[in-house]
């Protein structure tokens, strides 16, 4: 399997790779991350990202790739470091509190955080645990009406196929065989 | 209250014991995800009945999110629980 690192600026150029991202902090998280903060350890560019979708055995996952400021990041590691340690490559705070009102305070702190974020730049696709890229898209103006957080989806929604639009099969058994 | 797990098929001792153990890695509870809420079909369970065989924890930022603690190991027959809960097979 090749080991080689590409920077999260030139990810549309390969396909099935190792991830750049090599530290993620899940705040949504179901059997391994679904939104959050990821560091690009080539450049150390830091994005916010959403799963978008995901294939029926939840394996390979999509996710919108939104920049935001280097700052955010250590004010996420800050605001979450004081209620636990930080562990890393993938960090999935429990969310534990002392009182609902210190766990009222640190999520609103969180979001504020987030919401700097810009608009999304980069599709991508990966493995569960966001260890493997399999393929990414830079996204165009026309993309962002349906980036919508997965688990927000609802029935009605007018849904893009993510897994065609990155060049994937949604039920590609032989995508799963390479990440084993 | 209902608990959501993804995914018709049916799930592995294997398969769930590898998710468990990366969430005992990170979050110290050997178990795996489920959501009280979902937009779109998927096996589901009463707390109340999933509480009678696990553990369940609210975990994670995610007011959704809950994880259910698996025995270690995770047998065969722990997945059947598991499997029957959710799926009824």
């Amino acid at each position: 399997m090749n080991q080689f690192i590409p920077c999260c600026q030139r990810l549309e150029t390969f396909s099935n790779i190792k991830s750049p991202f090599s530290k993620i902090i899940a705040l949504g998280f179901y059997d391994g991350p679904t939104s959050g903060m990821a560091q690009c350890e080539i450049c150390s560019a830091i994005y916010k990202f959403v799963m978008l979708d995901w294939d029926d055995s939840q394996d390979i996952r999509i996710f919108s790739l939104s920049p935001i400021a280097k700052p955010a990041w250590i004010r996420m590691v800050n605001l979450l470091s004081k209620h636990e340690s930080p562990k890393w490559p993938v960090w999935f705070p429990k969310w534990e509190f002392t009182s609902e009102a210190v766990r009222n305070h640190v999520d609103s702190e969180a979001d504020k955080i987030l919401a700097n974020a810009g608009r999304p730049e980069l599709i991508i696709a990966s493995n569960r645990y966001g260890d493997r890229i399999l393929a990414a898209k830079k996204s165009v103006c026309e993309d962002l009406k349906y980036v919508k957080d997965w688990f927000s989806l609802e029935p009605s929604d007018v849904a893009r196929d993510w897994f065609s639009y990155l060049g994937l099969a949604k039920h590609g058994e032989e995508i799963l065989a390479t990440l084993e | 209250m209902t608990l959501y797990r993804f995914g018709f098929k049916h799930e592995s001792a294997t398969e769930l014991a590898k998710q468990a153990a990366r969430a005992e890695s990170m979050i110290g509870i050997h178990g795996v995800s489920v959501r009280s809420k979902a937009s779109f079909p998927a096996p589901s369970a009463p707390r109340s009945e999933v509480e009678k065989h696990f553990s369940v924890y609210k975990t994670g930022k995610d007011p959704c999110h809950y994880t259910i603690e698996l025995p270690k190991p995770v047998t065969d027959d722990v997945a059947e629980t598991f499997n029957n809960l959710f799926r009824g097979f």
